[in-house]
């Protein structure tokens, strides 16, 4: 069912992981993906995955779930395996045939993109299993609050990001609906070249837009009503502060930064 | 775990009958009626139209649903076109009539919902709210369909405007010998018009029989979620205080002449 | 003077053709006067375009008057320095339940308003937790909003306006996206917040059997206010109402077709008790 689809796919359990501040996991994902393009030779490699499975198993969201998220980018993975397969020059040559040849570094060069690959999937969708999307939000809103020097609008976007987690499935439902109600009226969406296809999304597309607009205008005056006038002057109901496990996941995500580098340096 | 919307559901409709189907929300009387135009396939069971079952190989379902509309509920959300006409044009054209048909079709069902052509270059997005509901429904009359599905046609509007959509109705029914089927929550709207009622419950039949008879059930209804016009209940209340009344009411008019051949035939010592 | 009070309110607007000239000028309220009392339940009923969601929008400074005056607890909603004021006095609650929930789980989008307000944290959860008790909604607390009925996410809406802890609440035509039994549970809500919490209230509908219990009924069409009157008074005049295009009760019409058969019987009969009684005298 639509109404039940969430983004971000929240896998609710109560966990270290999932008590973190938002701001800290934001952080973590970003040093993570940082530490995995640092990462050049195997034992890089082996830490970055000792790291994730630490991070796992301190989450408790089961392996299965974990797994689940490495999907849909299968093909993806697939395509940049065989692109490093064939496409990467150098000694020694191991196969040969008319054009297609595959050498060591291309080997060795695949196995890393895909290493990288997965890890990264897998460590953002960490994030995004244990934190709320509403948390999320208000982590990125209070994180990067340094932008608004440069004139970035970070609150507005946070809340503009809030809104659409409310409605996208309202939407969705919407459109599912009005689909329904112009094929009873004889409309057909599967049929005909592409441009009669593009052609035939107007009854579907026209009125979910109006309809989108009316609930725009509608939740704009039910947030004046309520007293909405920006960010200034907010408080939250949840602010965002540091605690102790903040401060010790921040530690524990700078000695594993420094492990990688030194790995890197050294081996 | 499964879950049944719908269960062992058995439902003959004739035509030229005014049903009203109802039920609470979420009941299923809304997944019903979108089996009975193919927008929905059934896990088990079969739906037929004519005797033919709908989902037999070949079977051309965009045809059906020419023969069977359905009007959704707030359907002036589909208008799409940028002026009325050619808006209820929409139907028709998909039925690969030709230009002469179709226009004459879509003014004929504008005329059959009471809007003149001074409406036809209109956008219907400045319509009211119920004028838009009716150029919606004209969109399905269009169509021609012997049989008109209408789920909760009256949501949102005034009584005016209620009274008008279900006058449209009633019309098209006895001029048109047009199928009838009115879903709704509203048991007095339905008490009114229909010779039928089918009350859905947890995606079951749960009463199939003319209203006098379904409105004689009036506790269940209540466990049901539902309740029978308000004459229903001055009925039973006036008989538990002795007076000799019909309790199988359902309108205005039978209560008072009910009551008034009561006080007549006993004076005011009728209770 | 009362919490609510409307002088010669006047509203109208310019109608536009696609060149944006004015075609002409609407008067969508006409001199309307109001004055309602801390604590009263005020029924405004109206068929669609009478007007009387424009004057719903009037009693929170969402729109001005082009001419006339509109005091939200003696403060002019034109004087844009208590503007905040004046919405967190009366709060709104809006006809589509979908389209005023904010928030993706129910107590964060209670505690909106507050937060708006820049009420202190704990001192928002404590007004979170008492207003979802006064609509009933606390078990609720951590849901969706969109796994909710038609009339609990109202119900929400309310408690969203009860956290602002507001004198009066305005509810714009809160039930007529809803089922029977969603507007019972509204109307239910309403009158427990009157009666338990004091807070005077403004309903508009054009359910009539939701009026009955009011204090007062306000019959607007046109944009001006046709008749005033406790519901036994409004209700007596049958015919009226139904020339604005406006239902009676089915009891309250039965009564009064009895009547004109000659039946003796008072007028303005609301309720089935009060028929079967008066009938079986």
């Amino acid at each position: 069912m639509l109404k039940d689809m969430t983004l971000g796919q929240f896998y609710p359990v109560d966990s270290v992981i999932h008590r973190l501040d938002p701001r800290t996991k934001l952080s973590a994902t970003m040093l993570y993906i940082i530490s995995l393009f640092i990462a050049n030779n195997i034992y890089c490699y082996v830490a970055a995955f000792l790291f994730l499975v630490f991070c796992t198993a301190m989450s408790r969201v089961p392996w299965k779930y974990m797994a689940k998220g490495l999907k849909p980018i299968f093909y993806l993975m697939a395509l940049s395996v065989i692109f490093n397969l064939f496409l990467t020059g150098g000694e020694p040559v191991l196969f040969q045939w008319s054009i297609f040849r595959i050498t060591g570094p291309g080997v060795r060069q695949a196995f890393f993109m895909a290493l990288r690959l997965v890890f990264l999937v897998m460590g953002s969708a960490l994030m995004t299993y244990t934190t709320t999307p509403t948390s999320l939000t208000d982590g990125m809103e209070k994180g990067l609050r340094f932008l608004k020097v440069f004139k970035v609008p970070v609150h507005e976007i946070a809340m503009m990001m809030s809104i659409a987690l409310r409605f996208i499935p309202i939407l969705a439902e919407e459109a599912d609906k009005i689909q329904k109600a112009q094929m009873a009226r004889g409309a057909s969406f599967e049929e005909g070249n592409i441009i009669q296809r593009a052609k035939s999304m107007i009854p579907l597309l026209v009125p979910l837009f109006i309809s989108a607009f009316r609930r725009a205008t509608d939740l704009a005056m039910a947030m004046e009503a309520r007293c909405y006038h920006g960010g200034e002057g907010r408080t939250k109901m949840v602010p965002l502060r540091y605690v102790h496990r903040d401060y010790l996941a921040y530690l524990i995500l700078f000695g594993y930064l420094a492990l990688i580098i030194a790995l890197r340096i050294i081996l | 775990m499964e879950t049944h919307v719908l269960k062992d559901v058995n439902l003959t409709i004739e035509k030229g009958e005014f049903i009203g189907i109802i039920g609470h929300t979420g009941s299923g009387k809304s997944t019903l009626i979108q089996h009975l135009n193919g927008l929905l396939q059934a896990t088990s069971g079969q739906v037929l139209y004519d005797g033919v079952d709908i989902f037999s190989e070949g079977y051309d379902r965009r045809a059906l649903r020419g023969n069977v509309g359905l009007v959704f509920q707030y359907p002036e959300h589909q208008l799409f076109e940028a002026d009325v006409f050619t808006d209820v044009c929409f139907g028709p054209k998909n039925q690969h009539l030709s230009e002469e048909e179709i226009k004459d079709r879509a003014r004929e069902a504008l005329n059959m919902v009471g809007l003149s052509p001074d409406f036809d270059k209109r956008s219907p997005f400045e319509l009211s709210g119920g004028q838009k509901r009716r150029v919606a429904i004209a969109g399905v009359l269009a169509m021609k369909p012997s049989y008109l599905i209408l789920d909760e046609p009256t949501a949102g509007l005034d009584p005016g405007g209620r009274d008008e959509i279900l006058g449209v109705l009633k019309q098209l029914h006895e001029e048109q010998g047009t199928s009838v089927i009115l879903v709704s929550h509203s048991m007095e709207d339905v008490a009114n018009y229909v010779s039928r009622i089918v009350v859905v419950n947890d995606g079951q039949i749960f009463l199939d029989d003319v209203p006098r008879k379904v409105f004689a059930h009036y506790k269940e209804l209540e466990a049901c979620g539902l309740s029978a016009p308000q004459v229903t209940y001055i009925a039973h209340a006036l008989r538990e205080r002795g007076m000799e009344i019909d309790e199988n009411i359902t309108t205005i008019s039978e209560a008072k002449e009910a009551i008034l051949k009561a006080l007549r035939s006993k004076g005011s010592h009728s209770c | 003077m009362g919490i609510i009070k409307t002088a010669k309110l006047v509203y109208e607007y310019a109608r536009r053709d696609e060149d944006n000239n004015i075609v002409e000028t609407v008067r969508a309220v006409d001199n309307v006067d109001m004055d309602v009392q801390a604590g009263e339940f005020i029924a405004v009923l109206g068929r669609n375009g009478s007007g009387k969601s424009t004057i719903a929008k009037h009693l929170n400074a969402l729109l001005v008057p082009s001419s006339g005056t509109v005091w939200i607890g003696e403060m002019d909603t034109r004087d844009e320095n208590h503007l905040w004021d004046i919405r967190q006095t009366a709060g709104m609650v809006f006809q589509n339940p979908d389209n005023q929930i904010i928030a993706s789980v129910v107590e964060e989008d209670v505690g909106f308003g507050p937060e708006n307000m820049g009420i202190p944290s704990e001192e928002i959860w404590k007004r979170v937790d008492t207003a979802l008790q006064a609509v009933g909604m606390t078990a609720y607390r951590k849901r969706s909003p969109n796994h909710l009925s038609g009339g609990q996410k109202q119900r929400i809406a309310i408690a969203g306006v009860m956290a602002m802890k507001p004198r009066c609440i305005v509810l714009d035509e809160p039930t007529a996206m809803l089922d029977p039994n969603g507007r019972k549970e509204v109307i239910r809500t309403v009158h427990e917040l009157n009666q338990k919490e004091g807070i005077t209230v403004i309903l508009i509908t054009h359910y009539m059997e939701e009026t009955v219990d009011a204090d007062r009924v306000i019959v607007v069409d046109g944009g001006v206010v046709k008749m005033t009157g406790t519901p036994r008074e409004i209700f007596s005049r049958v015919e009226e109402l139904k020339a604005l295009h406006l239902d009676v009760p089915q009891v309250t019409e039965l009564a009064y077709e009895l009547k004109k058969e000659g039946v003796d019987l008072p007028d303005g009969i609301l309720t089935i008790p009060e028929l079967v009684s008066a009938l079986c005298q």
